[in-house]
C-alpha cells in the first residue's frame, strides 16, 4: 500500500514537472509565433509596458523620481490625490 | 479643466486636452479589466480560474506590470487577492454595494508564483481570482500622458505630469509635482462593513483580510504614477515599515495616520521641508 501510495506521488510529481515543461515550451512557441513579437508595438500600453517593466523588476530598480517641490503659498490645488 | 467618469471615479485633464481619445482609451481599460462589467477579459478569465488560458495582447502586458509590481513589493501588491477582496464583500460596483452584511471568512491569498506568463499564455497551476486594480488605474494615467504628450492627467487622484502641477494632499496639504507621477494608496474611501466590521479594497495577502495598517492615507510620488500607485499600496501595507521600505528605493512618500498625524520619508522631506510639521 505504501510503495502504491510513494508510486502514486512520484507519478503527480512527474506530472507536474512534465506540466511545467511544456507550458514554457508552448510559451516560448506563442510568444515567438506572435506578430507583436517580430512588429514594433504601436499601442501606448505596449510602450508603457516596455518603459515600466525595465523599472520595476527589482527592488534596486523600482524607485526613480518624481520632482516635488512646495506649493507656492496660498496657491489653490488644480487637483486633490485624495486616494483610491 | 475638463473631464469625464471612468473607472468609478473622475478623470481629469487640462482644458484643450483630447478628451474623447483619453476617454476611449480609459473605457477600454475599464471594460476589459473591470470585475463588475460580466463581458470583462478579466471576468472571461476568472472563470476559469485554474490551468492554461490564452488572453489578450492588451491583458497579457497588463497582467505582466502587475506580476512586476508582485515581484518588487515581495508579493504585497499581487494581482492573486481577486478571490479575498470578493470574500470580503467587494463583489459589485461599490455603489452597489450592501453597508453591511454577514461576517468576513478570511479567504487565502494565493503566492503570485502561481501565475505563469510566456507571452499570451497565462498557466495557473492552483486557483487563482485575478484582481488587476493595483495597477491598471495608475497604468492607464500614464498611457493617457503619453497619448496628450504634454501636460496632465488625475484620475481619483492618480496623477501623471510634464509640467508643474498644485496637487492636494490628505489633510489639506499641497505640495507642486514639477513632473513624474504621484498617487495616494487610502483605506478611508470605498468602505463598507461586513459583521459589523469595516472593510476596505487594499488585502494584506498574509491575511487574506483588508488591511490593519496604521495608514489611513499613503501618498508616493515616483517617475511614472504606475510605480508611484504600487509603492502607495505597498507602503500601506508594510505598516509601521512603510517609510523606510521608500527610503530604501530613494521614493518620495507621505504618510497619514487614523489621527491623521503626518509623517514623511527621507526624500519627501528634502524636496517639501515643511511637510513633517503639517
Amino acid at each position: 500500500m505504501q510503495i502504491a501510495r510513494r508510486r502514486l506521488r512520484v507519478a503527480r510529481y512527474s506530472i507536474s514537472a512534465v506540466a511545467v515543461t511544456a507550458f514554457g515550451a508552448f510559451g516560448f512557441a506563442v510568444r515567438d509565433a506572435h506578430p507583436a513579437t517580430h512588429t514594433k508595438a504601436s499601442t501606448a500600453i505596449a510602450s508603457s509596458a516596455a518603459a515600466s517593466a525595465s523599472t520595476a523588476d527589482s527592488a534596486a530598480s523600482f524607485g526613480g523620481s518624481a520632482v516635488i517641490s512646495p506649493a507656492p503659498q496660498f496657491a489653490a490645488p488644480q487637483v486633490q490625490s485624495s486616494g483610491s | 479643466m475638463n473631464g469625464f467618469r471612468s473607472m468609478g471615479c473622475a478623470v481629469l485633464l487640462p482644458d484643450g486636452a483630447p478628451l474623447d481619445e483619453v476617454q476611449a482609451l480609459f473605457d477600454d481599460r475599464d471594460r476589459r479589466f473591470s470585475r463588475f462589467h460580466d463581458s470583462s477579459e478579466l471576468n472571461r478569465v476568472n472563470a476559469y480560474p485554474r490551468g492554461l488560458t490564452l488572453l489578450s495582447e492588451e491583458f497579457a502586458s497588463v497582467l505582466s506590470l502587475a506580476l512586476d509590481a508582485a515581484r518588487a513589493t515581495g508579493g504585497l501588491v499581487t494581482p492573486a487577492a481577486g478571490g479575498a477582496l470578493i470574500a470580503a464583500g467587494y463583489d459589485r460596483d461599490f455603489p452597489r454595494l450592501p453597508l453591511d452584511g454577514v461576517a468576513v471568512e478570511p479567504v487565502r491569498v494565493p503566492s503570485f508564483r502561481a501565475i505563469a506568463l510566456r507571452g499570451r499564455a497565462l498557466l495557473r497551476t492552483e486557483p487563482v481570482i485575478l484582481d488587476l486594480n493595483g495597477v491598471v488605474k495608475g497604468l492607464t494615467v500614464d498611457d493617457a500622458l503619453e497619448l496628450l504628450g504634454h501636460g496632465w492627467v488625475s484620475a481619483g487622484g492618480d496623477v501623471a505630469t510634464t509640467v508643474p502641477l498644485v496637487v492636494g494632499l490628505p489633510g489639506g496639504d499641497a505640495i507642486t509635482l514639477e513632473r513624474g507621477g504621484l498617487a495616494t494608496s487610502s483605506v478611508a474611501r470605498r468602505t463598507w462593513r461586513r459583521g459589523g466590521i469595516p472593510q476596505h479594497h487594499l488585502i494584506d495577502p498574509a491575511t487574506g483580510l483588508p488591511s490593519t495598517s496604521p495608514w489611513r492615507d499613503v501618498t508616493v510620488a515616483a517617475q511614472s504614477c504606475y510605480t508611484a500607485d504600487v509603492a502607495a499600496k505597498a507602503a500601506l501595507l508594510l505598516g509601521p515599515a512603510g517609510p523606510s521600505w521608500l527610503d530604501r528605493r530613494r521614493l518620495a512618500g507621505r504618510f497619514v495616520d487614523h489621527a491623521g498625524r503626518v509623517t514623511v520619508s527621507e526624500r519627501w522631506l528634502q524636496a517639501v521641508p515643511a511637510a513633517q510639521a503639517a
